[in-house]
């Protein structure tokens, strides 16, 4: 049981941004995706989800290639994406997303609602239940969206990039949330993100993307103490 | 005072149409410029089963609005969707309907005659006086029809489970996907309903004035007029749009003549464009780079 | 290096001013030929070629129109429905003119096409704000309002047509007389229909001036608008204006169509110009090949000849045969219809843009090498000095206190930057710091809330992006935005300032000034190619080329518009390493030209290498400024990258490593 990238390559037009890219994440696990801007982190975790297509390589969960499957099929499935910008519908209320948010689960909601046990965590975002998304602060807008995908029943989920625009204190706030979210919904979880520091504290494995090639990856710690993070970043 | 009343009659047959445009531009940022000839596509499937004795007439009507909605989906999959690939900019699909409109138009000028048919069904009687005004309890009908399937409208798209994924396709098609909604069925759904929508206002306008495949094109341009007026991105649009546009072509061919009214009804969409270009009712849609 | 520009400056489409005039006069010579040869049949007036003769005039008078709608809807992708409107306001108030208000001809052709470009212009102002399919529609309505007036007009006779014997005592209008000949119409048989002879010099003129106008930096703006109006913007055009105009060129040319259609058949029938005629219009430019000079010409042609031969009524016929039925079938318009479709699916580019795509492969001259980088293999070479410029270090643009909110989050608050003549101001942040909204609301995408944005003293905040363009801002893109099917060198020269402001008048008549100009313009496109390291894909299109040389056409570009400031969003995301250190000795060597730049980068490799001052953005606002090294060594600037919550984290971190 394993979500699993293989050798996959992808990119816009005549660009191709990704070059043989493997990751694989299993439930209850975070992989994190580190790696500067340019480095093919979201254009990763969209081809992942179908919103790109991909170019070469297979995407399989838990066995099954999803890699010719439109992004709403996906969806369906389980593996679901935090687009990159949170991507709320700005003129439906925090309500409505989330409620839009349990189309990916239909077929397959048994069980207790897994949204419950965030809204409580979180009671910010009960406060604003009834507010239209777009008038949302950003670490708003992104606890709702988080909570959106979680209403879809992830069994594999991708967040690109949660801490976008967001102070150090607010990107703690998310990322104790998404630890809260593979603790409730025991989710594989695919981690793009800039802040590596406390990506890397939260994930169980990372991968370092450069130039969209992995340039190096293993247990999370392991990464975090080596150079490569800050080589990715700040250069050298 | 005739003349507003009227106007604001026949302004409910041209909005009921042209909440054709407004629903699929609403949803798929695209519109059906062959809609007259699907009114007319209404209106002929509505005389060729006039003979089913065995069907009630609102049986009939409901067949005609099935099968031209029908129709709609598979537009929209086959002729629309498809020249839709190249960004916001791509303006085919606007090309092959234009083209699908003559193709329709043209093989029922050809099968049907260009000669007016009765319907012989559908009709609620002759006339009916609303505040002192004479006018055919047929526009009437239509006209109320055309308040209530746009409240109807409004509550489906604000209060059902499927009014939430069309306004979630209309606001950000690519992130409803990652909701798992197929932002093509919500496309292909949207063109029926709004040629089911056409199909009726064919129906019942065939009815009064009889069926003939002449009566698409004025309509559609009162249609268009009113969609844009009213705003192409507003369900309350085009009962706006086509209560002005009523009464000021009612007026200007009355005080004119007959063709005045629709000069006056092209000018006032100048008018209305220049000061307001998203129409009155209407939002600005945001360009991203 | 020097020979191969040698040869390119005398190869790929350039040429010396003298050649270049030889092609035009060869353009017209050939045109010329053509539509003599095909009026020859019609010289004594035989009766037989009277039909082939009128044939050959609504040709004509088809292309006329056609050009007209190619600018609008083949080069700036503005789809109109209602070309035939102004074809029939062209013929109609022509005629009327001259019959009833007794004008002498050529004031009556005058009027007629002042009213069509009036009425264009007024229905231009209306609905060129919005892109979308609101034009289209007024556009439709208009071809039908036109086309009922027409009708129920007492004036123009309703179905009995104008003139009619019933009101003017004849059914034909008196041929004109120019310089003491009457231009007879081809109706008569035993009377030569020499007014096909005046339409044929008239078209002649009017397609050089069309080619020329395509063909020149005017032209390019239309391309730019049809491709992106953002773009365009950028590039300093003045969107609206300039489609309000084109709009006006092409509701004349509709006008003109309609007055060649008056000389050939002397009677206007309201029915003939019904909204069928403007599809048949859109379809010969789309049949023929939109954006392509020559596509709407033999669309044209191909369209009425169809319509008036009997091809499509014997494939009518064959219907009805083959299916048994004498009602379920297709006649001339539901078949032009369904070729529309057909056309649309199966040769979206026309018949002219496909022979040219397939006639480029046969050549080789896209093969898609993306393998060599173009800016990795750069030898970086001098371009001759610039004008003058002020002494390097002075201040160049000061932002202060810019603000900008999206709903409820706050973008950019309280920005201030300044940058000094010929240096590099790196901009860098974490992403979603509000990096690239600064470059928009500096360039005009956004107007910004609050703050000043001054370059040399001159306030750009509430300028619109040409006007801001215009005062010497250029931009590239986080995605590298080029018109993909046009060539490198063509892409380079929608960068001149002539795009935007080369007078139409100019670009038509293309006096031997614009002759030199254009060669001006295209020796310094060369250049500049030569400079960015794409010389030698001059030819090749834009949209075959590698990122990584889309990425130096760009620049390219936006030094053709002789900037006082470049500003570069992100020029180094997607490129490898080789590439990377080809654009940091570009950047250099622009820097020693005396450019000033603004750096949005998030390559720091890139940024300590050229930046001369560095500032960064976190959460919108400013979080540190100073040298690279400076502030990368910053606690806060660590912090906000690595997202270590606490600066005291980072100290920690450092010793760990």
């Amino acid at each position: 049981m394993s979500l699993q990238v293989q050798g996959l390559r992808a990119g816009y037009g005549r660009a191709t941004i990704l070059e043989d890219v493997s990751v694989e994440v299993a439930p209850g696990e975070v992989a994190a995706v580190i790696g500067s801007n340019g480095a093919g982190k979201t254009t990763l975790v969209k081809t992942i989800a179908g919103s790109l297509a991909a170019r070469g390589g297979r995407i399989l969960q838990d066995g099954d290639a999803i890699g010719g499957l439109p992004p709403e099929k996906r969806a369906r499935r389980g593996v679901v994406m935090v687009p990159e910008g949170r991507r709320l519908f700005g003129n439906l209320t925090v309500e409505e997303n989330i409620r839009l948010g349990r189309q990916a689960a239909r077929g397959r909601d048994e069980g207790d609602d897994p949204v419950e046990p965030l809204l409580e965590a979180f009671p910010i975002v009960r406060e604003r239940w009834t507010q239209r998304a777009g008038l949302l602060s950003g670490g708003e807008q992104q606890m709702v969206a988080l909570t959106r995908a979680v209403a879809g029943r992830p069994r594999y989920l991708l967040l690109d990039e949660p801490s976008l625009g967001l102070s150090p204190r607010l990107t703690q706030e998310v990322f104790r949330l998404v630890r809260l979210v593979v603790e409730t919904t025991n989710a594989g979880v695919i981690l793009v993100e800039q802040m590596a520091d406390q990506a890397l504290k939260l994930a169980t494995n990372a991968y370092v993307l450069d130039q969209g090639r992995v340039s190096a990856s293993g247990p999370a710690e392991e990464i975090r103490r080596s150079d490569a993070v800050r080589k990715a970043y700040l250069g050298g | 005072m005739d003349f507003v009343i009227a106007g604001l009659i026949m302004g409910g047959l041209y909005a009921l149409i042209a909440q054709g445009f407004v629903l699929t531009f609403l949803t798929t940022r695209t519109l059906n410029f062959a809609l007259g000839e699907f009114l007319v596509l209404g209106a002929v499937i509505g005389m060729g089963v006039g003979s089913w004795g065995w069907l009630p007439d609102a049986g009939k009507v409901a067949f005609v609005i099935l099968t031209v909605g029908i129709l709609g989906a598979i537009v929209y999959r086959f002729l629309v969707l498809p020249f839709t690939t190249e960004g916001p900019h791509d303006a085919r699909w606007l090309l092959s309907t234009v083209g699908l409109s003559f193709v329709i138009l043209n093989l029922l000028t050809n099968s049907q005659g260009a000669t007016p048919k009765a319907l012989g069904y559908g009709g609620f009687g002759e006339f009916s006086t609303v505040l002192g005004v004479r006018v055919t309890t047929q526009a009437l009908v239509i006209a109320i029809l055309a308040i209530a399937i746009t409240a109807l409208l409004v509550l489906m798209t604000t209060r059902t489970p499927l009014g939430l994924l069309m306004r979630a396709v209309s606001e950000d098609a690519d992130t409803a996907a990652l909701m798992g909604v197929s932002p093509r069925r919500i496309g292909m759904l949207a063109y029926a309903i709004a040629m089911g929508i056409a199909a009726l206002a064919g129906v019942l306008w065939a009815s009064q004035v009889g069926v003939s495949v002449h009566m698409g094109l004025p309509l559609l341009v009162a249609a268009f007029a009113c969609g844009v007026i009213g705003g192409l991105t507003s369900l309350w649009g085009p009962l706006l749009g086509g209560a002005i546009y009523g009464v000021l072509t009612h007026w200007a061919s009355f005080e004119l003549g007959g063709v005045w009214g629709e000069t006056a009804g092209l000018l006032l969409v100048v008018v209305v464009l220049i000061f307001r270009p998203e129409g009155l009712l209407g939002r600005r849609l945001e360009a991203k780079l | 290096m020097t020979s191969l520009l040698k040869r390119l400056a005398g190869g790929t489409g350039s040429r010396s001013v003298k050649a270049e005039l030889r092609g035009d006069v060869l353009f017209a010579l050939v045109i010329g030929v053509v539509g003599l040869i095909a009026i020859l049949p019609g010289r004594d007036g035989a009766g037989t070629a009277m039909a082939d003769m009128q044939l050959v005039g609504s040709i004509f008078a088809v292309i006329i129109a056609a050009i007209g709608l190619n600018l609008l809807t083949g080069y700036a992708k503005l789809v109109s429905l209602g070309q035939g409107a102004f074809y029939a306001i062209g013929a109609y108030g022509f005629a009327y003119l001259f019959l009833d208000g007794g004008f002498p001809a050529l004031l009556a052709i005058l009027v007629a096409l002042i009213l069509s470009g009036i009425i264009g212009a007024l229905l231009a102002l209306g609905s060129m704000r919005l892109r979308g399919p609101q034009f289209s529609m007024i556009t439709l309505v208009l071809a039908i309002v036109v086309e009922r007036i027409l009708e129920q007009l007492e004036t123009f006779g309703r179905a009995s047509g104008y003139p009619n014997p019933l009101s003017h005592g004849t059914g034909l209008l008196e041929p004109i007389e120019l310089f003491g000949t009457r231009l007879e119409p081809p109706l008569l048989a035993g009377t030569p229909g020499n007014v096909l002879v005046a339409l044929l010099i008239v078209l002649v003129i009017v397609l050089v001036l069309y080619r020329n106008l395509v063909r020149s930096s005017w032209g390019r703006s239309l391309r730019a608008i049809g491709e992106s109006e953002h773009l365009a913007a950028h590039l300093g055009v003045n969107v609206f204006s300039r489609k309000v105009v084109v709009f006006t060129v092409a509701s004349v040319l509709g006008g003109l169509g309609g007055i060649f259609y008056v000389q050939i058949f002397a009677h206007l029938q309201p029915e003939t110009f019904d909204i069928f005629l403007s599809i048949t219009i859109v379809l010969s430019v789309i049949l023929g090949g939109g954006g392509t000079v020559l596509g709407p010409v033999i669309g044209a042609a191909l369209i009425t000849w169809l319509q008036r031969s009997d091809v499509l009524t014997s494939v009518a016929d064959a219907q009805q045969d083959l299916f048994g039925t004498d009602r379920w079938y297709l006649s001339t318009p539901g078949l032009l219809g369904l070729l529309f479709v057909i056309t649309l699916f199966l040769l979206p580019n026309g018949i002219v843009g496909t022979a040219n795509n397939a006639l480029r492969r046969w050549a080789g001259a896209d093969d898609e090498s993306d393998a060599d980088a173009a800016l990795a293999d750069l030898e970086v070479a001098q371009l001759p000095p610039r004008e003058e410029r002020r002494e390097p270090g002075a201040e160049l643009l000061r932002i202060d206190g810019a603000s900008k909110r999206f709903g409820g989050l706050q973008a950019v608050g309280e920005m201030e930057l300044a940058v000094r003549e010929a240096s590099i101001h790196a901009v860098i942040g974490p992403n979603g710091a509000g990096k690239s909204t600064l470059a928009n609301l500096l360039t005009g995408v956004y107007q910004p809330d609050e703050g000043s944005f001054r370059l040399d003293g001159v306030e750009l905040a509430q300028l619109k992006a040409h006007a801001i363009a215009r005062s010497g801002v250029a931009r590239t893109f986080q995605t590298p935005q080029v018109f993909p099917h046009e060539t490198t060198l063509e892409n380079v020269k929608a960068g001149f300032v002539d795009v935007a402001q080369l007078p139409l008048w100019k670009a038509a008549l293309k006096p031997p000034s614009q002759y030199r100009r254009e060669r001006e313009i295209h020796d310094r496109a060369i250049e500049l190619l030569d400079r960015v390291g794409l010389a030698e894909d001059a030819s090749t299109l834009a949209g075959s080329l590698s990122y990584g040389k889309q990425r130096a056409l760009e620049i390219a570009r936006a030094m053709a518009m002789d900037p006082r400031l470049i500003v570069l969003d992100e020029p180094a995301a997607g490129l490898n390493p080789t590439e990377c250190d080809g654009l940091a000795a570009l950047l250099l060597q622009l820097r020693e030209d005396g450019m000033a730049m603004i750096l949005v980068e998030h390559h720091m490799d890139l940024v300590g290498q050229v930046a001369d001052e560095v500032t960064c953005m976190d959460q919108g606002r400013l979080l540190a400024h100073g040298s690279a090294e400076e502030v990368l060594a910053d606690p806060a600037v660590v912090a906000a990258y690595l997202g270590v919550p606490d600066p005291d984290d980072v100290a920690e971190m450092e010793v760990a490593r």
